[in-house]
């Protein structure tokens, strides 16, 4: 099949016109999915309002926009599976699993009685067992389910997370343990979303084998930084965890929102001498380390900005702007970092160049949700 | 009839619409200027007073029990109550130094954290809740008015005031959580008042002050406590109280259950942020297009507040009344459309941003 930058974008439009009149119903007469085909996968809400999970290709030609039961996090892909799974966003309990070809929704499973999920997931190397931060609410516990995806997402059991608010989650560098992010903040689905326990919150990071439920290496904040919320990370091709916070105390405040643990045990909380408060609302909404290790960027999706520093010199590089942008992802092979925003554009960001960001718009009146996965 | 109201409503915002601003930040600081002077400030003064008026009620009371001394604890505690509705919303600035929101009101508390916590220092007869500076620095949950309604209104009998020790016990307790409320509540409003502090960089922001670098970004700071004040009405006090059917209702999830106060709250958390939209005169210099909204969004504030004060039941009977738990359901809805208009209609017009990301991440 012959395509050109500007076929794509003309089956973009089909694609969102039949969306449109289906009213974003499943399969939008998809492109046939090919092994290079490059894909950005996203939660979304849709112009009519819906939550969905939305692939598009990186010129904005719309593969499917698949509307889900409620608002979506994070999209984890399975690509032996040929499918993403996507978890509902705290307190909620739906887990969706979709093709990724065209949009069907494969299973739609529901955490366990008393389980609600924090939207964050992943998949083991064999991408057989597939991981989810939860919440025990009435026990106030963070524990990750454990689902068996070859046998149809049985529910196999749960492991401790050592920590109360387990967000987002990795695969640690040994390719078997697991990196969580315990955000530390207490909450309850009778409260909706609001948080428990302000003054007494102690967030973490914790390395945990899966196989044997055990903690083998824990890092927390000191007593003075107690308030930032560790919330989201991301794992360096060394084995380098990067991680993002956000502040629950007074917005004036100067405190650090990004920090990286070495292989080594060694933290470091990163300067950021280029963004002031009213830049990042001391809030980071996504993070991630460059295919080569070099660069961590993260978003600042209050304050309107995504932030970038060198890891070699530990400093920062600068920010841009980038409007309610929250989403970010790297491009293997490359410098690269994707950032996806409110507004629907989505798009590289060069770290060597002076910042500058590109972007393509797939659906008009769309709004990319927090998270997106590439491939 | 309520067609009426709208149309004059509408029509009295277009008569109210004062001068059109050439620049925007020059409206923008207006609107910052009105709501600090014509509410903000006014708003934690009420709250200071009334506070220090329920602790020399509950002094009082303490010295002689009875009901001629008891009278005035109830009104206190009512007006104090009412009066936090009207600062509850404003999360930014004064309220968010210290844990002051939590130590003012440790809700919504639904493992009881707090009820342990009070009844665990009552049966140690634990000193250090009897003096106010020692109480400050303890836990959030002992302190406070959800504390002193625990204190003043518990269901076991033996509230303060009673004779005996356990009585007198409660009562200094309940003293020093008042005692230690109103230091709090002089100190938030000495805040406001205090022109070098919060409310000056408020007023004032300028390029070189992190916190506000413009006009339009203070006043997304006041556009979002509207959009927060409505937020924690509808899905804290409100939407799990009610239940979605009378099967799923939750009143011990209601805010001042105990006191009786919840319907009370829900109402005066309204009164409040209908003064603020007025006062602020958030609407007051719009373009053209979207001068409806100050008519459409005082209409319904008035919709809201008309449903709440015809609930006349406590909260555990009207969520199972039909009639109450209609009018409940129709406050439920006002509510969801002001959010809306707050968040998308007055954004717009205000032209602020309010992302998607950015307006409630995670």
């Amino acid at each position: 099949m012959h395509s050109t930058a500007t076929d794509r974008t003309v089956i973009g439009r089909r694609a969102l016109l039949w969306g449109a009149a289906f009213a974003f119903g499943l399969a939008l007469a998809p492109r046939r999915p090919r092994a290079d085909t490059r894909l950005l996968v996203s939660t979304a809400r849709l112009p009519d309002r819906r939550f969905a999970v939305v692939a598009v290709e990186p010129d904005g030609a719309v593969r499917f926009a698949t509307p889900l039961p409620e608002r979506g996090h994070e999209p984890v892909l399975a690509m032996r599976r040929g499918e993403v799974v996507v978890l509902a966003r705290r307190p909620g309990r739906f887990l969706a699993v979709v093709d990724l070809a065209d949009g069907a929704v494969r299973r739609l499973l529901v955490a366990p009685d008393g389980r609600h999920f924090y939207g964050h997931a992943v998949f083991d190397r064999d991408e057989r067992l597939l991981y989810t931060t939860e919440n025990d609410y009435d026990a106030g516990r963070g524990v990750i389910g454990v689902w068996d995806a070859a046998a149809g997402y049985a529910r196999m059991g749960e492991v401790d997370a050592y920590g109360i608010g387990p967000h987002d989650l990795a695969l640690a560098a040994d390719g078997r343990s697991l990196v969580i992010a315990n955000g530390g903040l207490l909450t309850h689905p009778d409260s909706g979303r609001a948080k428990l326990n302000l003054s007494t919150m102690q967030p973490s990071l914790v390395v945990v084998d899966p196989r044997s439920g055990e903690a083998t290496r824990r890092l927390t904040l000191p007593r003075e930084l107690h308030q930032l919320s560790i919330r989201h990370l991301a794992v360096g091709p060394d084995g380098s965890i990067g991680f993002g916070m956000q502040y629950q105390g007074p917005a004036g405040d100067a405190v650090p929102l990004a920090g990286l643990w070495s292989p080594d045990g060694s933290v470091v909380l990163l300067p950021q001498d280029h963004a002031a408060p009213a830049d990042t609302r001391n809030y980071v909404g996504d993070l991630a380390i460059d295919a080569g290790g070099r660069y961590l960027a993260a978003s600042f999706p209050r304050g309107n900005r995504v932030g970038v520093w060198d890891l070699r010199t530990r400093r920062p590089v600068g920010l841009v702007s980038a409007p309610d942008a929250c989403g970010l992802q790297v491009e293997a092979g490359t410098e690269h970092f994707w950032v996806s925003d409110g507004a629907g554009a989505i798009g590289p960001l060069d770290p060597a160049r002076p910042l500058a960001r590109s972007t393509v718009t797939p659906i008009p009146g769309l709004a990319f949700d927090n998270h997106f996965a590439r491939l | 009839m309520p067609r009426r109201t709208l149309a004059f409503a509408l029509l009295t915002s277009l008569l109210a619409a004062g001068p059109a601003f050439a620049d925007a930040a020059d409206r923008d600081a207006a609107i910052l200027a009105r709501a600090v002077d014509g509410y903000i400030r006014p708003a934690v003064d009420r709250f200071a007073g009334d506070a220090r008026r329920l602790e020399q009620s509950i002094v009082g009371f303490c010295a002689a029990p009875g009901a001629a001394t008891r009278r005035p604890v109830d009104a206190a505690f009512r007006t104090t109550v009412e009066a936090w509705s009207g600062v509850q919303f404003l999360r930014f600035g004064p309220l968010t130094e210290a844990h002051r929101l939590e130590r003012v009101a440790y809700w919504p508390d639904p493992k009881g954290i707090g009820l342990r916590q009070i009844r665990g220092a009552l049966a140690a007869r634990d000193p250090s809740v009897a003096d106010p500076m020692a109480l400050a620095g303890k836990s959030v949950a002992l302190q406070g008015l959800t504390a002193l309604e625990y204190l003043l209104y518990a269901d076991e009998g033996d509230a303060a005031g009673a004779a005996g020790e356990a009585g007198a016990f409660r009562c200094a307790y309940a003293t020093a959580a008042a005692r230690s409320l109103a230091g709090l509540a002089a100190a938030v409003a000495g805040e406001w008042d205090d022109t070098d502090g919060f409310a000056g960089r408020l007023l004032q922001p300028g390029g070189d002050d992190p916190l506000y670098r413009t006009p339009s970004e203070a006043l997304s700071e006041l556009h979002r406590a509207l959009g927060t004040g409505l937020q924690v009405t509808q899905d804290l006090k409100l939407k799990p109280v009610l239940g979605e059917t009378m099967d799923a209702a939750r009143p011990f999830a209601a805010p001042f259950r105990r006191s009786g106060l919840s319907v009370a709250v829900l109402a005066a958390d309204l009164r409040g942020l209908k003064a603020y939209f007025a006062q602020a005169g958030f609407a007051l210099e719009l373009p053209e297009e979207h001068r409806w909204l100050g008519g459409s969004m005082a209409f319904e504030l008035d919709n809201a507040i008309t449903a709440a004060e015809a609930v006349t039941q406590p909260i555990d009977e009207a969520v199972y009344d039909p009639a109450a738990r209609g009018k409940l359901g129709y406050l439920f809805v006002v509510l969801g459309h002001l959010r809306d208009l707050t968040q998308q209609d007055l954004a717009a017009a205000l032209g602020l941003t309010v992302g998607f990301n950015a307006l409630d991440g995670d």
